[in-house]
C-alpha cells in the first residue's frame, strides 16, 4: 500500500501556492485506488473540519497532522507531525493556538515545539539533507532524545538521497509534499509491504518491531520444507530446513553455493507434492535446449485428440483384411442340373434348390460400435466436468442424464439389432448350407448353388469403395492449427508456438510418423484402388495398397506437422538467444493457474530492461496472488525490488557452506547453526549485481 | 458413374445367347454393342465371370438391368439349356436386389 505522510490540502502560507487547495472531491478522486494512506500536514495549521470531511470516506485513510516552522538562530527549519487519530483530542489541543491567518508568520523555537508535541502519541519527520528548511544533525539528536528514535523520521528531498541516508542508519520517510493536485506524485511515495489498518499497526511495522514482522510473515507461511539438496555429495549431506512463504523467496551468494541444486530439490519436493502441472520452473541454463523442445516437430497423442480429425481406424482394418469375393462357377450349376431332373430328393427336400444372397457383414455393426463407444466416454467426461466445475443444479443434472441416458439406449438397442440382423441371416446361411453338405454327403449329388456372387461381389465393392474414399477423403481436410502462447517480448508483442498439421502432402517441411513418402505412396494408391475397383485387376492394386498401409492402422499415421514461431500477425518469427531467454522466462510466469514458480538465475540472458519492466511487476503479481515464488538470483533488482519473505544468502568458505536466513523486512540475516548475523543491507548491496541502485526500491518501502 | 440425386432410373435389357462355337458351349453377354463377355460353360477356370459381374455392377449404377436369355439359332442341348435358365434367373434375381440396394442407398443419401 502507497502512503502520503506529508500531505497539503491548503495553502496556508503566502509562499504556498492555489494548486495546494484541494475540495474533498478532487482529492477522493486524485488519490482513491492509488493512495491508500494520507495525513494531511498544512503549514502551521489544522482545519479540523475539512479533517473530519476528508477523513469520512472508504477508500482512503486519512489521519490528522501538521507541519511546523521552526526558528533557531535565525533560520527556519520544518518539522512534520502525524498524530494518532484515536487521540485527536490531544493533538488539537495542542494546536488550538494555530491560526490560519497567522500561519504565514507562526514559528515556534526547537523547544517550544518539544514542549508542544512530545506527550503526544505522534510520529515526527523533519526536514533533512536535500530538502529545503532541514534541519541540523544536533537538532535532530535533540529531537530523538525528546520523541524516542523510533517516532523519529527525516524526510530527503529524494528517493536517492533517502538511499544514501538508509546506507546510513537512518530512518527515512517521504511524502508528496504537493504542491498542485493537478500533479500530483503518486511515483516517489513509499510502498508498505503490508497493509496495516490502524496507527498502532503502522508505527510498529516501521518500526520493525520483531514481532509484527514474524506475526505479518506467518500469516503467509507455505510450510517449513525439509529438502537434501547435497545428497550425492557425502560430505555435505546434511538437510536444510526453510520457511518457505506463499510470496516471493530468494535465494543469493556467491557461484558455488549451491543454489542451483538447492532450487533442483524444491521442485522435486513441489512436483511430488502438487504435481508437474502446478510448478512452473525456469532453469536459464538450460534455455537453449528448453527452447529447442518447444519448437521441435512433434505432436502428442493428447494434441492430436483436441484436432478432431475423422476416426478411419475401421477402415483401415478392413481394407487390410479385404478379399475378392468368390463367384460360383457355372459348373457348380451343371453339377446340380445333370441330377436334379431324375433325382426325387430334389422334389422332397426343397431346401437343396434355395439360395441365399443376402449381405452378411457386421460393418454397419461396427461403426455404430465406434459411435457408442466414444458416446459412452463423453457423457462420462460430461458427468465428471460437471460434477467437478460444480455447474448444474440437481435438476439439471437429473434432466441432463435422463435425456444422455435415453440417448445412449437407444444407441445401444440401434447397434444390437444390426448385430441380431447380421447373425440372423450368417445363421439362415449356414442352415442352408449345412442341409445341402449334409445332402450332399449323404447321396453324393450336387445341390443347387446358394448364390452366384454377383450380389455379394457388389457389396464386397460397396464396402471397400467406402472405406478407401473415407480414407483418401483425409487429404482434403484443412490444414488445422495449436497455437500456444510462448511468451511477450517488449517490442514485437505476443509470440506463439503454432503447430500446423495437415493431412495433405502437398506442402513441405511437415514431419509425418510414417515418413512421407510412405504417406505419398499410400494415398497414390489409395487411388489408384478408386480408380481400378472394377476392373479385373482391382486385386492387384489394393495387394498393392496393403503392402503399403502395413503400419497404418489411425488416421494419425496419415498426418504431418510442423511447429513454427510466430508474432500475432501470423509471421514467421525467429527469436534470438536472449529473446528465447524472455519468451521462456515470461512463459514460465504467464500460466496463472500453477501455485510454485521456480525461477533459476532468470536475469540471465534478458538484461535488466526486460526484468523491470516485466518479470519484476509479475512477480509481485504472483506474490500478491500468495503463489511460491522461489528464486536463485544474482540480481539486486529481483532479490531486492520483489520483496521477498525470505532471503537466504548462501556462502562458502574454507569448505564450510554457510546459509543465512532473513526477509526483506527484517534488517539482520541469521546463520544459526554458526550463531552469526549479518546485516541484509550491506550484504545484498555487497554481493549482488546493482546492489545500490535496487535500494531505491527498497527506500520506498520503509521510507 | 453413380446415379445422382434426382436423375432418373432407366431399365436397361443384356442380351445373353447360349451358343455353340467351334464345339465350344458358351453364354455370351452382349453388354453393349462393342462390349461382349463370353462364359465357357466347359471349361472349370471362370475368372472371366467375375469381370462380368463386375462390368454388371458398373452398368447397374445407372441402369436397371435385366438379363434376356436367347438361344443361337439351332441350339439343341437340353441340359445347358436348363443351366442357362436356372443360371440367368438366379443372376436377375441377385441383380434384383443390387438394384434394391442401389435405390434405397440413394433414398438414404436423400
Amino acid at each position: 500500500m502507497k502512503i502520503d505522510l506529508h500531505c497539503h490540502t491548503m495553502a496556508t502560507k503566502i509562499g504556498d501556492g492555489d494548486g495546494r487547495n484541494v475540495d474533498y472531491t478532487t482529492f477522493l478522486s486524485t488519490l482513491s485506488g492509488k493512495v491508500d494512506l494520507v495525513a494531511i500536514t498544512n503549514h502551521n495549521y489544522f482545519d479540523y473540519e475539512q479533517y473530519q470531511v476528508f477523513s469520512n470516506n472508504d477508500s482512503v485513510i486519512v489521519w490528522p497532522g501538521i507541519e511546523i516552522d521552526i526558528k533557531e538562530h535565525g533560520k527556519r527549519y520544518h518539522c512534520i507531525v502525524v498524530s494518532n487519530p484515536k487521540n485527536i483530542g490531544d493533538f488539537l489541543m495542542a494546536v488550538s493556538d494555530l491560526k490560519k491567518e497567522n500561519a504565514d508568520d507562526y514559528y515556534l523555537d526547537l523547544d517550544g515545539f518539544i514542549s508542544k508535541f512530545k506527550n503526544i502519541d505522534c510520529v515526527v519527520i523533519a526536514h533533512y539533507f536535500t530538502k529545503e528548511n532541514a534541519f541540523k544533525d544536533s537538532m535532530l539528536d535533540k529531537l530523538k532524545s525528546a520523541f524516542h528514535d523510533i517516532n523519529v523520521f527525516v524526510e530527503p528531498s529524494s528517493l536517492r538521497s533517502a538511499t544514501i541516508l538508509q546506507a546510513h542508519n537512518y530512518r527515512c520517510l517521504i511524502g508528496s509534499d504537493v504542491e498542485n493536485w493537478n500533479d500530483y506524485d503518486y511515483e516517489k511515495l513509499p510502498v508498505l509491504k503490508k497493509r496495516i489498518d490502524s496507527y498502532e499497526k503502522f508505527k510498529l511495522l516501521l518500526q520493525k518491531d520483531e514481532q509484527v514482522i514474524k506475526t505479518t510473515l506467518k500469516e503467509e507461511l507455505f510450510d517449513e520444507i525439509e529438502i537434501t539438496p547435497f545428497a550425492q555429495y557425502p560430505n555435505n549431506n546434511q538437510p536444510l530446513k526453510y520457511n518457505i512463504y506463499r510470496d516471493v523467496n530468494v535465494f543469493f551468494g556467491g557461484k558455488g553455493t549451491g543454489k542451483t541444486d538447492i532450487l533442483s530439490s524444491f521442485k522435486q519436493y513441489f512436483t511430488a507434492l502438487n504435481g508437474k502441472q502446478n510448478v512452473s520452473y525456469y532453469k536459464a541454463k538450460e534455455v537453449a535446449d528448453e527452447f529447442k523442445y518447444l519448437i521441435k516437430n512433434q505432436l502428442t497423442d493428447e494434441e492430436f485428440e483436441k484436432l478432431g480429425f475423422p476416426d478411419v481406424s475401421n477402415q483401415l482394418a478392413r481394407i487390410n483384411e479385404w478379399e475378392e469375393v468368390a463367384v460360383t462357377p457355372t459348373s457348380d450349376y451343371y453339377m446340380w442340373k445333370k441330377i436334379s431332373a431324375t433325382n426325387e430328393n430334389n422334389k422332397i427336400l426343397g431346401i437343396r434348390n434355395a439360395i441365399f444372397f443376402e449381405d452378411i457383414s457386421l460393418g454397419i455393426f461396427n461403426d455404430l460400435k465406434v459411435t457408442y463407444d466414444k458416446f459412452k466416454s463423453s457423457i462420462a467426461f460430461i458427468e465428471t466436468t460437471i460434477s467437478e466445475e460444480d455447474l448444474l443444479s440437481q435438476t439439471e443434472i437429473d434432466v441432463l442424464y435422463n435425456s444422455l441416458g435415453i440417448a445412449k439406449d437407444k444407441l445401444f438397442k440401434k447397434m444390437r439389432n444390426e448385430w441380431i440382423i447380421s447373425k440372423s441371416l450368417e445363421l439362415e446361411k449356414f442352415t442352408i448350407d449345412k442341409i445341402k453338405t449334409l445332402s450332399e454327403c449323404r447321396t453324393g449329388e450336387k445341390s443347387k448353388p446358394t448364390d452366384l456372387g454377383l450380389f455379394r461381389l457388389y457389396k464386397n465393392l460397396k464396402r471397400v469403395e467406402a472405406d478407401l474414399g473415407a480414407v483418401k477423403n483425409l487429404t482434403s481436410i484443412p490444414e488445422k492449427q495449436l497455437t500456444n502462447l510462448l511468451g511477450t517480448l517488449e517490442d514485437k508483442g505476443d509470440v506463439f508456438t503454432k503447430k500446423l498439421i495437415t493431412t495433405s502432402t502437398e506442402g513441405s517441411y511437415y514431419k509425418f510418423d510414417r515418413t512421407k513418402e510412405k504417406v505419398v505412396d499410400a494415398s497414390k494408391s489409395i487411388e489408384s484402388c478408386i480408380s481400378n475397383l472394377y476392373t479385373s485387376n482391382f486385386h492387384t492394386h489394393i495387394s498393392e495398397l496393403k503392402e503399403k498401409l502395413v503400419n497404418f492402422s489411425s488416421v494419425r499415421d496419415f498426418v504431418g506437422y510442423k511447429t513454427i514461431v510466430a508474432l500475432s500477425d501470423g509471421s514467421i518469427y525467429s527469436p534470438s538467444d536472449g529473446e528465447q531467454s524472455m519468451l521462456l522466462l515470461s512463459k514460465s510466469l504467464i500460466k496463472d493457474d500453477c501455485l510454485v514458480y521456480i525461477l533459476d538465475e532468470p536475469e540471465l540472458s534478458v538484461g535488466h530492461q526486460y526484468i523491470n519492466r516485466v518479470i519484476i511487476p509479475r512477480i509481485k503479481m504472483l506474490a500478491k496472488q500468495k503463489k511460491v515464488i522461489i528464486i536463485a538470483t544474482h540480481d539486486a533488482n529481483i532479490a531486492v525490488r520483489t520483496l521477498p519473505y525470505l532471503s537466504v544468502f548462501r556462502k562458502y568458505d574454507s569448505g564450510v557452506y554457510y546459509n543465512y536466513i532473513g526477509s526483506s523486512l527484517e534488517q539482520n540475516m541469521i546463520e544459526e547453526n554458526h550463531s552469526i548475523e549479518v546485516d541484509w543491507t550491506n550484504v545484498s548491496i555487497n554481493t549482488l549485481e546493482g546492489g545500490r541502485d535496487a535500494f531505491d526500491e527498497r527506500g520506498r518501502i520503509y521510507g | 458413374m453413380h446415379l445422382m440425386k434426382g436423375e432418373e432410373y432407366m431399365g436397361k435389357d443384356i442380351q445373353v445367347i447360349l451358343l455353340e462355337e467351334d464345339g465350344v458351349d458358351y453364354i455370351r453377354f452382349l453388354l453393349s454393342e462393342t462390349e461382349t463377355e463370353n462364359i465357357n460353360l466347359n471349361s472349370n477356370i471362370q475368372t472371366s465371370l467375375r469381370d462380368v459381374y463386375k462390368k454388371m455392377i458398373v452398368m447397374s449404377m445407372t441402369d436397371k438391368l435385366v438379363l434376356k436369355l436367347e438361344y443361337q439359332e439351332g441350339y439343341s442341348k437340353i441340359l445347358f439349356k436348363e443351366i442357362a435358365v436356372e443360371f440367368i434367373n438366379d443372376l436377375n434375381k441377385e441383380l434384383d436386389a443390387i438394384y434394391s440396394d442401389i435405390i434405397s442407398s440413394n433414398l438414404q443419401e436423400s
